[in-house]
């Protein structure tokens, strides 16, 4: 029925574009792409204007393109874009044309990084409200834990956006929890976007050209997740014939493969690849250590860990109209544990695989046609005597997406499309093998959904002082229960002056897949579960309201305020069975939630000293009727206030220092009031006393933990080899060694001095994790 | 508590080297309530442990037991009052404040509610109901050799209805029916096999000679919730990565279980 339902919308799609081509006869129409002279790379965000009646102005997308239909008539063109040197040109439209353009980066910003893509006027104009972009410079400048450089923990020094623990790069948007993210991969889902229990990230610098958070207004072509869209995309090889870059770090190396096998072909066909793998090796210390240990009996081997992880695009330019690329990722995670009786490897891991063609149907509509796969799985393997255990959990995505960008004048940029996923969830599958037939075991739940959706949008210039991006997008959901929803979007802009616009929208967001945490943290072993007929899909709603003021091209300021409602939230109960069971829908409860608070940045996006400073007001609540005997309580990512500091600044020609300070007021944690004396509890009966104490938690999120601050700070030293490029990168995470406190845990302490049998107490102790962390790391490109 | 959530955490503090610091803490305010610990087993005198609960920093030593409450337990409209009467059993390593000598006779397919209330001389009030369901026995204890001479335990017993949810607990000890334990673990019937039939391991812990005690308990739902949010409670006090620690008590009014004991034991000799 769905295969038939999208047969039919996409044969009116088609016929709808043939009508579209049908009426465009009296303008002309004039597109072109801009990218970076010296990289190759697509410029998103660059300023173009032309000179119509009415100055017309747009901003370059994604893919650095932008298209003009106009009558025809000469037309002055002016191509700006921040670090880059202007271009002028002239054009005689009297007919379709397309164009590639290029800038060439202007020498004062080539010395240093710019911090955002988006240049300041282009943020004030855009009509697309809270969102940040991060490129893989601004990543590379900012000082980072153990010498590896994570995208994603750069977002986590904007506005609105929580880490969700020390260290890690779980994110937090605007009171979401840390599963209401959906994190792409070139457009595949990354079910879990961590390695290392959320240390680092799965995605490697190298093969990263930028990230795109969206914390509202979220465009009509996202749909699936509460919170966010963390919109990651790779970058293309360069146009040159070959090479080879990397580093060598303090725990892991990366290189980086890049070229054009076709750079000698004279007919622009350009066939490109990117190819970026890293791997950690603190493992080959371990066991070194175990080998030399071997013949000690009292030596308890340490486990083996490590992750790796590649990368690869491929780009294919077979002609002006039709681009193709494919993208590939898969990494894992082991923790290898082995001893004589008693053998076990933990694994886990994600691959997110696409296929990519651009066609442009003629110089007012293209159509990117997509496939995907996602596969996130983890594993237990144990070994002991005769049996084999295997435990594991896992979720599988085949999709397609067909995206149409139909520009029929200049003042409407008109996007649509649809969707196609297909899930298979493995869940909580559990299987004993045993030479004995009767000894063995099987147990899982292993469920299938269908997802289906079709959006709309209109990026539309009312007038010159007002914008209004509207759309909606409806999606079907069904694994036995059908759902469906209208999912509308509406941002605004309006200029109360050329530099200062204020701006507001509202987004409806469902998520018929939930991530369920089984404790405070996101855990490998945490499992995605689809929505049944006891389980309905979440939902969203979101508006803001803010303004963007750019200040002489130097300094940009951005506030939001948001309020968001969140419905059908899903949680365990009290006591849930999680292991082995093949109806975990019963251990679910459903609940609301909202947040709300204010966000500012003020970035300084020129001159040497560069950087910004975000504060973040926010409040976040939850309520369970079977939770907290129904009470509202603050959840983990709750926090009042969030303050963060980034700078660089280049001491001298080949020295660049940066830094960044982060303070939060402490997160809601449930803490025990009370304890009790009992007889009997688990783990106690081989006791010497007669009493045992268990604490009393009464609430949730009734305490919280103290205040956070951290500095780090890093040093790039460019060298000067004969060839290609290289520097040491040096860095200190957590500079002046702050103990910040990670958990409050209450140790049992024995009653020494009382009466035999009688209970002791307990201690509260802070655990903190890092202390200053130093590290150096050696980059190459050649 | 979840295992994986064990395992992630061990994994996690091995691969950390996280230091500790005492930390001065302000909590919030406790709010002191009735606990009340009663377990009902054949051919045993009634008898209960009645508490409150205390500040979870309180240094006393002393165990803040209530020796004036009015404990009644109710069953089939006969009321039974367990007086003060402080009583040690050494042997289970088991103390109560509150007993009377009548000996619980179980009839565990009766399906007849017990029920215990609780008054103290603050006003509170607590109460409790039970039942005895039927028995599960064990039907094998097998110890397997390894070749180093250590021997692990294989217990078997049947899952009595596949048909409805089942919880039990499983102790083994060594040479003692109450010290030494070697295995305890709370599970429910999915982990039964396609046979219906529960097969579970212990570790490498007996050598020949020794004496292996399985204890097997039949659990109602209640009890089954007491024991494993309890569990998820103390664990939550040292690891971050547990499951929330509230405890779902069968006690209205209060804290603590009240539980009829379908328990079963066997032994074995490692040969």
């Amino acid at each position: 029925m769905i295969t038939k339902i999208f047969f039919a919308i996409n044969i009116a799609l088609v016929l709808s574009i043939s009508i579209v081509r049908a009426q465009s006869t009296n303008k002309f129409v004039l597109k072109a792409v801009v990218t970076n002279q010296t990289t190759k790379q697509p410029l998103q965000g660059a300023i173009v204007k032309i000179s119509t009646q009415k100055n017309a102005t747009v901003l370059t997308d994604s893919s650095g393109a932008f298209t003009f239909s106009l009558p025809a008539e000469t037309y002055t063109i002016i191509i700006s874009h921040v670090g880059f040197t202007q271009k002028k040109l002239t054009i005689n439209l009297n007919q379709d044309i397309a164009l590639s353009l290029t800038l060439t980066a202007s020498l004062n910003e080539l010395q240093e990084v710019t911090v955002t893509a988006n240049s300041n006027k282009g943020r004030v104009l855009s009509s697309q409200v809270g969102v940040e972009i991060i490129d893989r410079k601004t990543a590379l400048t900012i000082p980072a834990i153990l010498g590896e450089v994570d995208i994603i923990k750069v977002l986590q020094l904007k506005p609105g956006v929580k880490n969700s623990g020390e260290g890690t790069s779980g994110i937090s948007v605007r009171g979401g929890g840390t599963d209401q993210n959906l994190f792409l991969l070139d457009g595949s889902v990354v079910y879990n976007p961590s390695h290392l229990f959320g240390f680092f990230s799965t995605f490697n610098i190298d093969a990263i050209k930028d990230v795109q958070l969206y914390k509202a207004g979220f465009p009509a072509e996202f749909s699936g997740r509460l919170s966010s869209v963390v919109d990651v995309n790779t970058l293309k090889g360069t146009d040159s014939a070959f090479s080879v870059g990397g580093g060598i770090g303090l725990i892991a190396s990366r290189l980086n493969l890049q070229g054009n096998l076709l750079h000698k072909n004279k007919q622009g066909k350009k066939l490109t690849y990117n190819l970026a793998a890293r791997r950690t090796y603190a493992d080959v210390f371990t066991s070194a250590i175990n080998n030399a240990n071997k013949n000690d009996s009292g030596f308890n081997p340490i486990p083996t860990y490590f992750f790796y992880d590649m990368n690869g695009r491929v780009d294919f330019v077979a002609s002006d109209k039709n681009q193709f690329y494919a993208s590939f990722y898969h990494g894992k995670d082991f923790f290898i544990f082995d001893s004589d009786v008693f053998g076990s490897t933990f694994s886990w891991g994600n691959t997110a695989a696409s296929l990519h063609w651009k066609h442009l149907f003629n110089s007012k509509i293209s159509i990117e046609n997509s496939l995907h796969l996602s596969d996130y799985n983890y594993s237990l393997n144990s070994q002991f005597d005769r049996f084999d255990f295997k435990l594991g959990s896992g979720v599988k995505e085949y999709s397609f997406s067909q995206k149409y960008l139909y520009t029929p004048s200049a003042r409407h940029k008109i996007s649509f499309g649809l969707q196609g996923v297909y899930n298979q969830f493995k869940i909580s599958t559990f299987n004993i093998n045993s030479e004995q037939a009767t000894e063995t075991f099987s147990k899982g739940e292993n469920l299938n959904s269908l997802e289906a959706g079709i959006y709309i949008a209109d990026d539309w210039d009312v007038t010159k002082k007002l914008r209004v991006n509207i759309g909606t997008r409806f999606t079907v959901f069904t694994n036995g229960k059908t759902y469906s929803g209208v999912e509308p979007r509406a941002s605004v802009r309006y200029l109360l002056t050329d530099n200062f616009s204020v701006k507001a929208s509202y987004a409806r967001m469902q998520q018929y897949k939930h991530l369920v945490a089984s404790s405070g943290a996101s855990l490998p072993t945490d499992i995605w579960y689809p929505s049944t007929e006891k389980i309905k899909p979440e939902i969203s709603d979101q508006a803001s309201l803010g303004f963007t003021w750019n200040i002489n091209n130097k300094f940009l300021i951005t506030t939001e305020g948001y309020y968001k409602w969140m419905r059908q939230l899903v949680d365990y109960k009290p006591g849930a069975s999680l292991l082995v069971n093949e109806n975990l829908e019963n251990e679910f409860v459903f609940g609301k939630g909202k947040s709300y608070g204010s966000e500012i940045s003020f970035e300084k996006t020129a001159g040497k000293l560069k950087g910004w400073v975000g504060y973040t007001l926010a409040w976040t609540t939850r309520q369970f009727e079977a939770i907290n005997n129904g009470k509202m309580f603050f959840p983990r990512f709750d926090r009042r206030h969030e303050l963060s500091v980034v700078a660089s600044y280049p001491l001298a020609k080949r020295l660049t220092f940066s830094g960044s300070w982060t303070y939060y007021t402490g997160n809601a944690v449930s803490l025990p009031t009370g304890r009790t004396i009992g007889i009997d509890a688990p783990g106690t009966l081989d006791n010497n006393t007669f009493f045992n104490l268990s604490p009393v938690y009464p609430e949730r999120g009734n305490f919280r933990m103290p205040d956070y601050h951290r500095l780090d700070v890093g040093i790039i030293l460019k060298l000067r080899p004969k060839h290609g490029s290289t520097d040491l990168t040096f860095s200190a995470y957590n500079a002046y060694s702050r103990l910040n406190a990670y958990f409050i845990s209450f140790e049992a302490k024995n009653n020494s001095n009382g009466i035999a049998g009688t209970p002791g107490g307990y201690e509260p102790k802070a655990i903190t994790l890092f202390p200053i962390i130093p590290s150096i790391t050696y980059n190459f490109k050649f | 508590m979840n295992k994986k959530a064990l395992f992630c955490y061990l994994l996690f503090a091995s691969l950390f080297a996280q230091c500790s610091k005492d930390y001065n803490i302000q909590l919030p305010p406790n709010k002191s309530e009735l606990v009340v610990e009663c377990y009902l087993e054949d051919g045993q005198p009634l008898r209960a442990l009645i508490s409150e609960s205390t500040a979870l920093l309180d240094t006393s030593t002393v165990p803040p037991v209530l020796m004036s409450a009015l404990v009644i337990i109710t069953h089939r409209n006969i009321k039974d009052t367990l007086l003060p009467f402080a009583f040690v059993d050494i042997q289970r390593r088991r103390a109560y404040n509150y007993g009377n000598p009548k000996r619980m006779a179980a009839n565990y397919n009766s399906n007849e509610p017990y029920r215990i209330d609780v008054y103290d001389n603050k006003g509170r009030h607590a109460f409790g109901e039970t039942r005895f369901i039927p028995l599960v026995q064990i039907d094998s204890l097998t110890p397997t050799f390894n070749n180093q001479q250590r021997a692990f335990c294989l217990t078997k017993f049947k899952d009595p209805n596949p048909a409805v949810p089942n919880y039990f607990r499983l102790l083994l000890h060594k040479n003692a029916m109450y010290d030494s334990l070697r295995l305890e673990i709370i599970l429910d019937n999915s982990f039964a096999n396609n046979n219906n039939e529960f097969v579970y391991g212990s570790g490498f812990d007996f050598k020949k000679g020794d004496i292996i005690y399985g204890t097997l308990y039949h659990l109602t739902f209640d009890y089954y919730q007491y024991l494993t949010t309890l569990q998820n409670a103390r664990t939550a006090l040292v690891n971050p990565f547990a499951v929330s620690g509230e405890v779902v008590t069968n006690i209205k009014g209060g804290l603590g279980v009240f539980a009829a004991l379908s328990v079963t034991r066997k032994f074995v000799v490692v040969p």
